[in-house]
């Protein structure tokens, strides 16, 4: 009974695995062979050392014919790879075979296997029927003929070398995704289908330096040319001997979107994550360390040793306080840089809609350069730095003034309105700024596009302060005035009373009313009694006219503006509340969406943001997803852990409300390393296109200093995952710092404060575990 | 002193203006005279902005190939052994020959710069008596 059974069991696997008649050849040394092709030359498997070999078994059968038509897919695609292809005819000779071969017209030749002993040697009765030996020449597969997937998937676990046939057009790569081992040698072969592409390797610094012609020819890119047109083949080999996620970036202007034409190359294993999640937990950890050690902890000192009453005047240094004091400052920075806005608008005009924004000095300029810039060292360093020189309000604030550089003790002309209360807080500008990103698909790569934009701003200033007083538009309309503002919060510089007590019995206040020689606050800030940087745009009229040299331009510490005790004025206006919380939080959703969007490897969400199509499915999704996220998903999210906060606690009184409004300030230094972060993306990359572009600002064919040629190198991008990291850590560190002292501010006894901790502190280790997944995995 | 300075400020911005949009024209017209040759610009999609171009026989022809388009052009006239050459956008380069026959001949895009229109970027180059 038992004999029976067991014997059913085998027959039962025989019948199963059907065609695995053949496994057993498998993982056995292939035998060697000699094959003579329709040409009457010979091959034998032992001269072809270490190339992996497929080979086609075929008859005259119906089948037969129908797999050697189909297998010049495998020829081309391993064409300019080591993998060997032999097609054998069974039971032909050489001259039969050839005659075969025209008949079927095969672009590649026969062999002729007479009297069938190669396929006998490989135990094969069926045919067709594919063998594949690996680089040693173990048999790996042996079996019926495949579909040519899942023999490329084959081939791709056996072979060496790793073939992988990238199709581009724009503006995405197929496969977006490439996984390889490390140790692999990868040949990429680039297949443009629709416009001229290329193909870039961050970290490996490959470009394409050969490629297959129209006729197959294996050719030299001349100069690392990297422009590979429809009709040949890039081909790019290398051995994958770094781990990690590498951005592959098309070398080739393709279209508007180019610069965001990217795909992943992920080399396992990605050991940098796992470092980086390490990292960010020991980070974590020692937070936590410092947050619990004593209690009562030291509450006014930032990492345990830096005193937030830190303060390094730098007006104490007489030139310096000359220059604050002299009316050309920052009046001629602000001129330079309006002189410069003159060539940038001139440039996107010329540019017009369709030529491409990477050879426009405008685009570069605004897009790459300065934004990198803010996001990387203006706002962190000094906050506001670029609303001080600024040229945008320049134009308006003279025609309020009468007067550019000198003072005129009158009433302001234009309609001079009251900037409404209402509108005093960070919420029009949560609003108008998310807006303005719908259209960042549009305006970062069409220059005609960002003149629109751009004049549309500049326009809406001159009317405003046409209309409104002071630097209404400043504080309620600019795209750009709501992060700043947030964000200078955590910067290392401010603008502060020396001694208030002199404020106390000064009257009046000229630096909020003005005097002979200067103008009241612009910002409609009140100088002598201003603790935060959210709304001081550094324009320094306040150090005019202060009589008594009380104001003072301070190094701080980072993010002191955050323990600044609650003044009337905040509440009058509604600020310190839920808009600085959203503009927190839809700074991170945007930072998320326009990572995804720019930088990511998916195709399909950059035609939706770019509009290919306009309704469901194209740009009316991207909106909805983008509303979905930045105001509902990201602060749900939060809102959540806040409640959790609250219950872990334990404290009833406490609203939930100003849990949320509290901790949110931790979402300051977090967004403001990982705009940084975002930016070095930017600026690494695409940076070298500066260089081109300040020889030739029109892409007229100029060459003012010689630079004009110079050809697009991606910089130090084997680095930038490293300092992508160490950006976010040193922002996670500080958001936990002064988490902590939020949270002992928010409850009512050190115990709640502690408890009430753990939530908020794992919400952002986990956020930022996220984070880094987007720059790195 | 202090006129003075408004009078500089004022003029400073007015120089900003003018100056630029006036130096950068100058400029562009004074090389456009030295070049001596016929703008002819690749445009999206697969566009010449010329249909036509006028050369006289036996006289050397310049014609400047722009791409103002975001993908790769080519250029090439075959007929007048003109060889084949790519232009990227953002660049441009002129092409030199002496036609010595008259008569009609074709120029056209070399590259495939879309996938239904490239075919068709063509144009007549005439070559007069």
């Amino acid at each position: 009974m038992m004999r029976k059974i067991v014997s059913f069991i085998i027959l039962g696997l025989a019948i199963l695995s059907g065609s695995n008649v053949y496994a057993l050849s498998v993982s056995r040394p292939s035998p060697d062979f000699s094959l003579i092709d329709t040409e009457n030359n010979e091959v034998r498997l032992s001269e072809l050392k270490d190339a992996p070999v497929l080979l086609l078994f075929a008859d005259e059968s119906e089948a037969s014919r129908k797999r050697l038509s189909e297998i010049a897919g495998i020829y081309d695609y391993y064409s300019g790879s080591e993998l060997k292809i032999f097609s054998l005819v069974i039971g032909k000779n050489p001259e039969e075979a050839a005659k075969y071969q025209q008949e079927l017209s095969l672009s590649f030749a026969l062999f002729a296997d007479p009297r069938g002993e190669t396929a006998k040697a490989y135990g094969l009765k069926e045919f067709p029927a594919i063998v594949i030996l690996d680089n040693k020449h173990i048999v790996r597969y042996a079996q019926d003929y495949a579909a040519e997937e899942i023999l490329r998937r084959e081939l791709f676990k056996w072979m060496k070398e790793k073939v992988v046939v990238v199709s581009a057009r724009k503006f995405e790569y197929e496969p977006n995704i490439i996984k390889v081992n490390k140790g692999d040698t990868v040949v990429l072969k680039l297949l443009p289908e629709d416009v001229t592409h290329g193909i870039f390797v961050d970290g490996y610094g490959l470009y394409v330096k050969q490629y297959l012609d129209r006729d197959g020819n294996i050719m030299d890119a001349e100069k690392a040319d990297s422009h590979i047109k429809p009709g040949e083949v890039g081909l790019l080999r290398f051995v994958a001997n770094k781990s990690g996620r590498f951005s592959l970036r098309c070398a080739s202007t393709c279209g508007p979107f180019h610069p965001y034409m990217i795909g992943h190359l992920i080399v396992e294993s990605n050991w940098r994550y796992y470092g980086a999640i390490l990292l960010v937990l020991i980070v974590g950890l020692g937070s936590l360390w410092l947050a619990f050690k004593r209690k009562g902890g030291p509450p006014n000192k930032l990492f345990g040793i830096i005193p937030l009453n830190f303060r390094f005047e730098l007006t104490k240094f007489k030139p310096v306080r000359a220059l604050f004091k002299n009316r050309w400052f920052p009046l001629i920075g602000i001129i330079i840089n309006f002189a410069i806005f003159v060539i940038i608008l001139l440039a996107f005009f010329v540019g017009g809609f369709y030529t491409a924004g990477n050879y426009n000095f405008g685009i570069m300029v605004v897009w790459i350069l300065w934004y990198s810039m803010l996001m990387m060292f203006m706002v962190p360093l000094v906050g506001r730095l670029w609303c001080m020189v600024c040229p945008f309000p320049l134009i308006g604030e003279w025609f309020q003034r009468g007067r550019l550089v000198n003072v005129v003790r009158q009433k302001l002309r234009g309609l001079n309105k009251r900037c409404p209360n209402k509108w005093k807080n960070l919420w029009p500008l949560v609003i108008l700024f998310f807006i303005s990103t719908w259209f960042s698909g549009f305006f970062t790569v069409r220059p005609m596009a960002s003149f629109i934009f751009i004049g549309l701003v500049v326009l809406t200033a001159v009317i405003t302060m046409l209309i409104f007083e002071k630097r209404t538009f400043c504080i309620v309309v600019c795209p750009v005035s709501g992060f700043q503002g947030l964000y200078a919060n955590f910067s290392a510089f401010e603008v502060r009373v020396k001694d208030p007590r002199i404020c106390a019995k000064h009257i009046p206040k000229t630096c909020a009313v003005g005097n002979e020689k200067g103008y009241g606050c612009p910002w409609m800030e009140l100088p002598f009694d201003m603790n935060r940087n959210t709304y001081c745009g550094l324009c320094l009229e306040c150090f005019k006219t202060c009589p008594y040299d009380n104001m003072a331009f301070n190094l701080r510490t980072p993010g002191a503006d955050f323990m600044a005790e609650r003044r009337r004025t905040d509440d009058i206006y509604h600020r310190r509340g839920t808009d600085e919380a959203f503009k927190a939080l839809t700074m991170l959703g945007i930072f998320f969406s326009f990572f995804i969007t720019f930088q990511g490897p998916y195709g399909n969400i950059k035609d939706m943001l770019r509009a290919k199509t306009w309704g469901w499915g194209g740009f009316l999704s991207y909106v909805l997803e983008a509303t979905l996220v930045d105001f509902l998903i990201i602060p749900a999210t939060f809102l959540l852990f806040a409640f959790l906060s609250k219950a872990a606690s334990r404290n009833k009184e406490v609203k939930l409300r100003d849990v949320f409004v509290n901790f949110s300030y931790c979402l300051v230094p977090l967004g403001v390393a990982l705009w940084a972060a975002f930016s070095l993306g930017i600026i690494l990359p695409n940076g070298s296109y500066l260089i081109g572009v300040i020889s030739d600002p029109f892409a007229w064919g100029w060459n003012l200093f010689g630079t004009r040629d110079f050809p697009w190198t991606p910089f130090l991008t084997q680095l930038m995952p490293y300092l992508q990291t160490g950006v976010v850590l040193i922002g996670l560190a500080f958001a936990l710092d002064y988490g902590f002292k939020f949270s002992r501010r928010t409850y009512a006894t050190d115990d709640e404060a502690r408890r009430g901790w753990v939530p908020m502190f794992c919400y952002l280790i986990l956020f930022t575990i996220g984070c880094l997944g987007l720059f790195l995995l | 002193m202090r006129k003075a300075n408004e009078i500089i400020a004022v003029s400073l911005i007015f120089l900003s203006i003018a100056g630029i949009i006036g130096a950068v024209f100058f400029y562009e017209s004074v090389r456009a005279k030295k070049r001596q040759a016929i703008d002819l610009e690749a445009r999206p999609i697969s566009t010449w902005s010329k249909k036509e171009i006028r050369v006289k026989k036996g006289q050397l022809a310049r014609i400047r190939v722009i791409n103002k388009d975001t993908v790769t052009h080519g250029f090439a006239i075959p007929e007048l052994d003109v060889k084949e050459r790519a232009i990227h956008p953002g660049k441009n380069e002129i092409v030199e020959f002496t036609p010595q026959e008259a008569g009609e001949y074709t120029y056209k895009c070399v590259v495939q710069c879309s996938r239904d229109k490239h075919v068709f970027m063509k144009g007549k180059l005439i070559v007069e008596e």
